[in-house]
């Protein structure tokens, strides 16, 4: 086998080749997408947003004014103050230190729901996509299946199955996220299949595992990071429904739905209670929904435009 | 169109058998002992062999899903675990509420996201479309749970306008079930009427580029039957598509949206259901729903072939 064939078309060939379009001479594709979604301020803010929530979610031991689960009954339902910034529970937790680390369980929750949804879906889709036949159409039909049950009705009975808590929830988000990660995949490998370098590696004689994972699997996989990006807002809108229902982190840990869940039994006395987790939930929602929108523009932008 | 009709039923009745595998299977995934697990760790030999038997857990597993599924296709999903209430009639019960609530929030969604898409695909790039775009962006990502708690602060709490809680049945008093359900279909409509106004948009933006509209245009045939002509009707396939996708999004965001307002529809039933792990009730309740979306996906490939003749022998 020789070398050329042996390496990826994005490489060997044109410099920055991708779907047929010619690129810019010594710009490769990665560096034009990211130069694309650099340019898009609003999805930059979005991402900025989010990495701050991470990194005090991460921080939360060390910025968290007070422990969170440290009661003090002088101090209950306290509006929001110098001393406390979010106010206070009816046990007189302070609430931004809660929601710091509640934020652990949020993101992380709804990153291991992407990640496990991707890891079901993703190489079954390469798979279906690129062998095609009876496995496609058994992948394919077994999906369908499983996308006719509407996503919250098929994560709450998975719930039935494994029980509460943050962990059983994120795995009940990612099964239910697999099947678009399937399709995603099925559809990019399908149209990588059909150009004609992976044919001609195979008429070289490159087996169909090495075909797949050296040339399908690294020329799809940027329509998986895509939908990757774009599920992960989703991701903590259900993470955060399905604590809301009282599923999620059991007390007295609590994730942004678990707090939310208990600051709604306070509607008359603590508005704060519901209105700040409610508002941070969506703005960790919006920001994750525009930088997953940026990057898809910028993939798209970088494949259309050439640049 | 009957070919059309009789393909996609069969094609229906196959993702029906596998989905009813999937759901007989919840059972079998349940970590250790289910008979345990449903009855609790504490529960006495006794009970747990009477879960046994009513699970019909020692039977081999291809004649625990045969009897299963012959029993569900007769409408008999078995009797719950914690009231002994047949499954069936529990959902069927409770299936008004629930149908009440999809039909407003539906006709929401419709009502406010097909206007809005079409005014805002028009004219690309005006304020309109701008203001709109940004609106749409943030019911998306607006949590269902938590609109609804303002919602109620706001016109419960404050206003006093609709009941912040309850459901009455249409039959006991329309005005009523009406305000009880304002609040309600408001949170449960608002994502799909985002969705269904970005679809619209895009769909009427693209069909209005197109040459055959700019040549109706050109030849001076007024904007309201270019419009109502050319356009709608060719941004419509969409805008079926993602309504069908909104109906079953809605029927999974009932369970959030029903048990916030104490709406006794099958959302909150599911719900119950889950908690007490009912799995007879959590089994029926997924095939129901199921067998309810197959129905909307089938009308949606139904009217397919009314809008595009193309699809018909396609």
């Amino acid at each position: 086998m020789t070398a050329s064939i042996d390496s990826s078309p994005a490489r060997a060939q044109t410099p920055g080749r991708e779907n047929g379009e010619p690129v810019a001479r010594g710009v490769s594709p990665r560096r034009a997408m990211l130069r694309a979604f650099v340019g898009d301020r609003l999805a930059v803010v979005a991402l900025l947003v989010l990495i701050t929530m991470g990194a005090l979610a991460l921080l939360a031991p060390v910025v968290a004014p007070y422990d969170p689960n440290a009661q003090d009954f002088s101090q209950t339902l306290q509006s929001p103050s110098r001393e406390h910034w979010f106010g206070t529970d009816d046990l007189g937790r302070d609430l931004l230190s809660r929601m710091l680390f509640g934020a652990r369980l949020s993101l992380g929750a709804a990153l291991i729901a992407v990640t496990l949804g991707a890891a079901l879906g993703v190489l079954p889709g390469f798979l279906a996509g690129y062998r095609g036949g009876t496995v496609d159409i058994g992948l394919s039909r077994l999906t369908d299946a499983i996308m006719c049950i509407p996503g919250l009705i098929l994560s709450i009975s998975l719930i039935a199955v494994f029980g509460p808590g943050t962990l059983q929830v994120a795995i009940a988000v990612g099964v239910a996220f697999a099947p678009r990660f399937f399709r995603v995949a099925r559809g990019a490998a399908l149209s990588v299949a059909a150009e004609t370098y992976v044919k001609a590696v195979r008429a070289a004689g490159a087996g169909h595992t090495r075909t797949l994972l050296r040339h399908v699997v690294p020329n799809a996989s940027s329509a998986v990071i895509v939908q990757a990006s774009l599920m992960f807002g989703m991701g903590l809108l259900v993470e955060a429904g399905l604590s809301f229902l009282g599923f999620g982190a059991q007390p007295p840990a609590a994730s942004w739905g678990a707090l939310l869940r208990r600051g709604s039994g306070f509607m008359v006395e603590a508005r704060y209670l519901s209105v700040i987790p409610g508002l941070v939930i969506t703005i960790a929602v919006l920001a994750g929904n525009i930088a997953g929108d940026g990057l898809q523009r910028a993939v798209t932008n970088q494949r259309s435009s050439g640049r | 169109m009957l070919n059309m009709i009789m393909r996609r039923l069969g094609a229906a009745v196959i993702i029906f058998f596998l989905v009813s595998i999937l759901v007989f299977a919840l059972i079998l995934l349940v970590p250790g002992d289910p008979a345990v697990a449903v009855a609790g760790e504490n529960a006495d030999a006794d009970r747990i062999e009477a879960i046994r038997s009513q699970l019909g857990l020692d039977d081999p597993i291809i004649v625990q899903y045969w009897n299963w599924l012959t029993d569900a296709l007769t409408g008999d999903f078995g009797n719950s675990l914690v009231t002994g209430e047949s499954v069936i009639s529990g959902l069927t019960e409770r299936l008004p509420a629930t149908a009440s609530l999809m039909i407003l929030s539906v006709s929401l969604a419709v009502i406010g996201g097909v206007p809005a898409g079409l005014l805002a695909g028009l004219r690309p790039g005006s304020v309109f479309d701008r203001g709109a775009s940004v609106l749409a962006t943030i019911g998306l990502a607006v949590p269902s749970f938590w609109l609804a708690l303002v919602l109620i602060m706001f016109f419960s709490l404050d206003l006093g306008w609709f009941p912040a809680v309850g459901y009455t049945p249409f039959t006991e008093n329309p005005w009523n079930w009406f305000l009880g359900l304002t609040l309600p279909a408001i949170t449960l409509g608002t994502a799909g009427m985002a969705e269904i106004a970005r679809q619209t948009r895009a769909g009427v933006a693209d069909t209005s580029r197109r040459e055959y509209v700019q040549t109706a245009y050109a030849n001076g045939v007024p904007e309201h039957r270019v419009v109502g002509r050319h356009i709608l009707r060719n941004a419509s396939i969409p805008i079926v598509t993602v309504l069908g996708l909104q109906v079953a999004g809605m029927l999974g965001g009932s369970v959030i949206t029903e048990t916030i307002f104490g709406i006794d529809g099958i959302g909150s039933y599911a719900v119950q259901a889950v908690s007490q792990r009912d799995f007879p009730v959590v089994q029926g309740m997924v095939l129901f729903v199921t067998i309810i979306v197959l129905i909307v996906n089938l009308l949606v490939d139904i009217s397919y072939g009314m809008i595009n003749p193309k699809v018909r022998s396609a």
